[in-house]
């Protein structure tokens, strides 16, 4: 019975999502790149990392689609294998930041006083560091690697969920069915699962595509100052950062990573914005 | 079941001054008995209703008094013995279905769980369960509709699933806050009826807060009526109909149409000057004498005393109506 009535659910939020049209482009466009990050070993055309030294720098040819980098790498293999990179940072980003910032926010929400004041002044601790600077910073202690990316994207990550969440929650827990909750005898855990969860779960689902978007450009952003990912892992904003001394004579190495990484981004943006309107409880029928 | 309010007691602390939303309460109510509470909107007839539940919102507190439910001081109990209460003894529904329903769960679910947090028996068979009650309070094709979500139904439609889900756990005590105010006639007197009928079956004692006079005289043995958070008069339904004491009843009685022994009785129907106060700002003594055609200087000074002058008929005025 369960089933039925998620996966009913389920098509009536498809329904109206596949309505917008611009949200349909994004998803199909995110799609492709998960795509790409999965059978990254077959679609690829090139090994990322063979260096063919004679041919460096050269444009877009019948074999290297996309041109060669300073090293002679194909572009657009290391754009493909770039994928996995960028989407693995996002998703795991996205996920960790969201189990800490739900958790705290709905705590530190729901239950207000003393333990929302110590939550809420944790969170404007962090956030009164510049987010990016902050990674840094932790990238710096914690040596290059894509798990203290994730790691250091999450811990600045997770203070705008809790944020929003304590937000929403504020204003979930003076609804009347909250009321009508506690008048059947919910205590409050039973209240904050089945009435608080599902009621903010539609905001930080679009909050989480938005924070997707932004988690990768600021993998990007490390990986461009050298503090993210390591050589030779191909990643786009380190691709972005090789190029930049061959800008104005071989723009073709800046600028395909560059496209991959506003694309992603765009899609991710309008993913986020068609979820808001298919999410949305009040226009349900 | 016997549920015993004395001098019940709930102020609000707001940062305006202290709001005397209930001020001194007190009535009972027996097994099988209907009491009506009567008042206009803002004379604290909901926060009564709240207080029970002990789910007054802050910035209210219960500041004195006692409820006694069976014997037991309600204002007595920790948290996890009152949310047995909660529910299973005493349980409640709302004006506003609407937003007093999960938008997020269907119907059926909800009932469902309403049943799941008093008794311990397997999901599925409180969702049969829930679709058997759905039945009884009248919904068509239950087993379809305990699928829909809240937003899918019919005003009247979402009072009955509040109703069952109200009845779901056998409470003795069902305390209905303007059950019909939101809905048109005709639901109106089908709610109205399924309360009767559920009343009677289920042995229910039943707290119905109105300010619908008619409702009042159809449902009810016996009325408090309250005015600014205070009871001003409480008797049983014929004597205050027939005979009201207190100058604020026999107003609010002239205030509506009335149609008695089956006739229409046309009637020149008076406004009551003024409005209810505030609860911050409480004239003193006697808290209805700015609007009282009979108030003299004591009124002013003085605070009527709660008297008896009949059988189970009280009246707090100084100058009470014979």
């Amino acid at each position: 019975m369960k089933k039925i009535e998620m996966s009913s659910e389920f098509l009536i939020i498809l329904r109206r999502f596949r309505r917008n049209r611009l949200s349909l482009l994004g998803s199909i466009i995110f799609i492709v790149f998960v795509f790409f990050a999965i059978f990254a070993d077959f679609i690829s055309p090139n090994d990322p990392y063979e260096m063919h030294l004679k041919t460096r720098l050269s444009g877009p040819s019948s074999r290297f689609p996309l041109g060669q980098d300073e090293f002679g790498r194909c572009i657009l293999s290391r754009i493909i294998y770039g994928s996995r990179v960028s989407l693995t940072v996002g998703v795991l980003v996205v996920l960790i930041s969201m189990s800490i910032g739900l958790s705290v926010g709905m705590i530190s929400g729901y239950f207000g006083g003393f333990i929302d004041t110590i939550c809420m002044r944790i969170v404007d601790a962090l956030l009164a560091f510049p987010s990016f600077l902050l990674a840094l910073a932790i990238m710096a202690v914690l040596g290059q690697n894509i798990f203290n990316v994730i790691l250091a994207l999450s811990l600045v990550g997770w203070t705008g969920v809790a944020r929003l969440v304590r937000g929403e929650v504020l204003s979930i827990r003076e609804r009347m069915y909250v009321v009508g909750a506690k008048a059947i005898g919910a205590n409050d855990f039973y209240i904050i699962l089945h009435y608080i969860l599902p009621n903010v779960f539609p905001t930080v689902i679009i909050y989480g595509s938005l924070m997707m978007a932004g988690a990768i450009l600021q993998e990007a952003g490390l990986s461009f100052l050298g503090m993210g990912v390591q050589p030779p892992v191909p990643s786009w904003g380190a691709m972005l950062s090789a190029g930049r001394a061959y800008l104005r004579s071989h723009p073709h190495i800046s600028t395909f990573p560059g496209i991959a990484i506003f694309l992603n981004v765009l899609a991710l943006n309008l993913i986020g914005d068609g979820l808001r309107d298919a999410l949305d409880p009040w226009l349900k029928r | 079941m016997s549920l015993e309010v004395r001098d019940l007691k709930t102020w609000f602390f707001t940062e305006d001054g202290i709001v005397k939303a209930v001020d001194g309460v007190s009535f009972n109510l027996k097994k099988g008995e209907t009491l009506g509470l009567v008042g206009e909107s803002g004379s604290g007839k909901s926060t009564v209703a709240l207080s029970i539940l002990r789910l007054v919102p802050s910035p209210g507190r219960i500041i004195s008094g006692q409820i006694l439910f069976d014997g037991i001081d309600l204002l007595k109990l920790d948290s996890s013995e009152m949310r047995r209460i909660r529910g299973g003894k005493i349980a409640i529904i709302f004006q506003d279905p609407t937003s007093f329903l999960n938008p997020t769960i269907p119907v059926g679910e909800q009932i469902a769980e309403a049943i799941r947090l008093h008794r311990k028996i397997p999901k599925v068979e409180a969702f049969y369960e829930a679709i058997q009650i759905m039945e009884k309070v009248g919904i068509n094709d239950a087993s379809i509709r305990a699928r829909d979500y809240p937003h899918q139904l019919s005003g009247g439609m979402r009072q009955r699933v509040m109703i069952a889900m109200a009845i779901s756990c056998n409470p003795s005590l069902l305390i209905a806050d303007e059950p019909t105010t939101n809905l048109d006639v005709t639901v109106e007197a089908q709610i109205l009826e399924l309360l009767k009928n559920l009343k009677v079956e289920k042995k229910l004692s039943l707290l119905l807060i109105t300010h619908n006079l008619g409702i009042v005289a159809e449902m009810c043995d016996k009325v408090a009526v309250m005015y600014a958070g205070k009871v001003v008069e409480y008797g049983d339904v014929y004597t205050i109909f027939e005979s009201p004491s207190h100058p604020y009843t026999y107003a609010l009685l002239e205030s509506y149409p009335s149609i008695r022994y089956g006739v229409y009785l046309p009637k020149e129907l008076k406004v009551i000057p003024g409005d209810i106060p505030d609860g911050i700002h409480l004239p003193p003594g006697c808290r209805f004498h700015p609007r009282c055609p009979f108030s003299k200087e004591i009124c002013r000074l003085e605070a009527p005393k709660k008297i008896k002058i009949g059988n189970e008929h009280y009246v707090s005025c100084h100058f009470p109506i014979s």
